[in-house]
């Protein structure tokens, strides 16, 4: 399957395509559950989150528009995790006493947006590397995520270092142009 | 209900050791107390019929190729009951610490659990490319090389789990997901790039879902001709276009090494001073 990327694969669900449907499981599912934790939501639970924000997410999808005038869709997907969340906290403490926890959504809101771009990142990084050679890749990582010396990676590849540095700001540009459709 | 192992005429079965897609390997004693290992398939799941007549017919094919060659797992006799389809094999060595348990020794269990030295390294992927080449001079390609799918016989490296086998011209999309190249591909092509990624298993002793990155705190000097082999393997298909070729690359990687093995049996070791 070809990498998909996240506007397109907000446009498929609408049309019910079960692939499609996978790779926003694949792509958000560690999302909801990270952020369904800062929510309140134990672990044995989090599986159970995830389908319910799928199924929300499929309720409207029959009829389903990505509309990027109305909003951004990660703030979308904050709202619907929030309301799942909330919704399986009510049912719990129906049955138990609730505990005195304040609530303070701006923290939650911290929180998301820096799980959102840790998701990007993540997500960028992935798609990278199906995009660029596996060698280019490999410089870029060395140099920018490892912080190598470029002496040493040009030594490595047995390059010169100007061309490690051509490939290493080409392959940089190339994922910020990635991350700045994914971030939507 | 809980169902006990399957029944295999003239073998009873010890121990499960192993679980695939479409069967189980089970460690097993023959009629003369001699241990080997059984693949059973289950004939009577539907789901599965037509990936059990793939895998017979991969095996056949396999068997006729392998001739006894020293890096291919052996298969010593393939044999139908009404409910399962087996076949018998030697059994890997026992890499559990105890001889009580039993747990295969294969690559896999060796690059996660086991040191092995840069000699060993040379060794695991010039055995790995003799046994891939005889297939290929059959005609033959694996399409499922893996770690988890090479074996350690008496310490003999030797590729088993020929299920995918197919002829080499054959273009498809078979095999395990890290290990075969994106969309269809010939049969030897897939094999390169699962070798490229062995390879790279090996080197960095990483996951193969990393590929390409190297580990933090490797020393990049020590891998620098085996990260180019990985990548020309993995790479567009058009590097390499036989095994000769790959190993002829793996030999410049260990040119010191052999010229201190051969004055060593010519005796001049000691003249040379090394």
């Amino acid at each position: 399957m070809s990498f998909t990327t996240h506007p397109s694969v907000i446009r498929n669900l609408g049309d019910g395509k079960s692939e499609a449907w996978n790779r926003f499981f694949e792509l958000y599912a560690p999302l909801i559950r990270l952020h369904g934790k800062d929510c309140g939501i134990d672990d044995d639970s989090l599986d159970d989150l995830v389908q319910n924000v799928m199924m929300s997410v499929f309720h409207s999808s029959a009829r389903f528009e990505y509309d990027p005038a109305k909003g951004r869709f990660r703030d979308y997907l904050r709202f619907i995790i929030r309301a799942r969340a909330n919704d399986m906290l009510r049912a719990r403490y129906r049955k138990v006493n609730p505990p005195e926890i304040p609530v303070v959504e701006e923290c939650l809101d911290e929180l998301y947006a820096a799980e959102w771009e840790e998701h990007v990142r993540t997500e960028s990084l992935k798609k990278l590397k199906t995009d660029v050679l596996a060698r280019h890749y490999q410089i870029f990582h060395m140099l920018d995520v490892q912080n190598r010396n470029v002496k040493e990676v040009a030594r490595f590849f047995r390059m010169s270092a100007a061309s490690v540095y051509s490939i290493r700001n080409r392959t940089e540009l190339k994922l910020r142009r990635i991350a700045e459709k994914m971030d939507f | 209900m809980k169902c006990g192992p399957p029944k295999i005429p003239n073998f009873t079965l010890v121990e499960e050791c192993g679980r695939g897609s479409v069967g189980s390997v089970w460690l097993a004693v023959d009629a003369d107390g001699i241990l080997r290992a059984v693949r059973i398939m289950d004939l009577a799941d539907p789901a599965n019929s037509s990936r059990i007549e793939a895998e017979s017919r991969a095996v056949a094919l396999y068997r006729n190729a392998a001739d006894h060659h020293p890096n291919l797992l052996d298969i010593l006799y393939v044999g139908r009951t009404v409910r399962y389809l087996y076949y018998v094999t030697e059994p890997a060595d026992n890499a559990a610490s105890s001889a009580c348990a039993y747990r295969a020794d294969t690559l896999a269990d060796r690059l996660e659990r086991r040191p092995y030295s840069a000699a060993e390294t040379r060794e695991y992927v010039e055995a790995l490319l003799n046994g891939v080449e005889h297939l290929h001079k059959n005609r033959l390609a694996h399409r499922d090389l893996k770690p988890e799918n090479i074996l350690f016989i008496r310490n003999e490296l030797k590729i088993a789990d020929p299920g995918l086998s197919c002829s080499i011209s054959r273009i498809s999309d078979s095999g395990t997901e890290e290990f075969r190249p994106r969309g269809k591909a010939g049969g030897e092509q897939a094999d390169f790039y699962a070798i490229g990624k062995i390879i790279y298993c090996l080197y960095t002793r990483g996951n193969v879902a990393c590929f390409p990155e190297i580990p933090a705190g490797i020393d990049i000097r020590s891998i620098a001709a085996w990260n180019e082999i990985a990548l020309k393997c993995c790479g567009d298909g058009t590097a390499y276009r036989s095994i000769a070729e790959i190993r002829e690359d793996v030999r410049k990687i260990g040119g010191p090494a052999r010229w201190r093995d051969i004055l060593r049996r010519t005796g001049q070791y000691a003249f040379h001073g090394l």
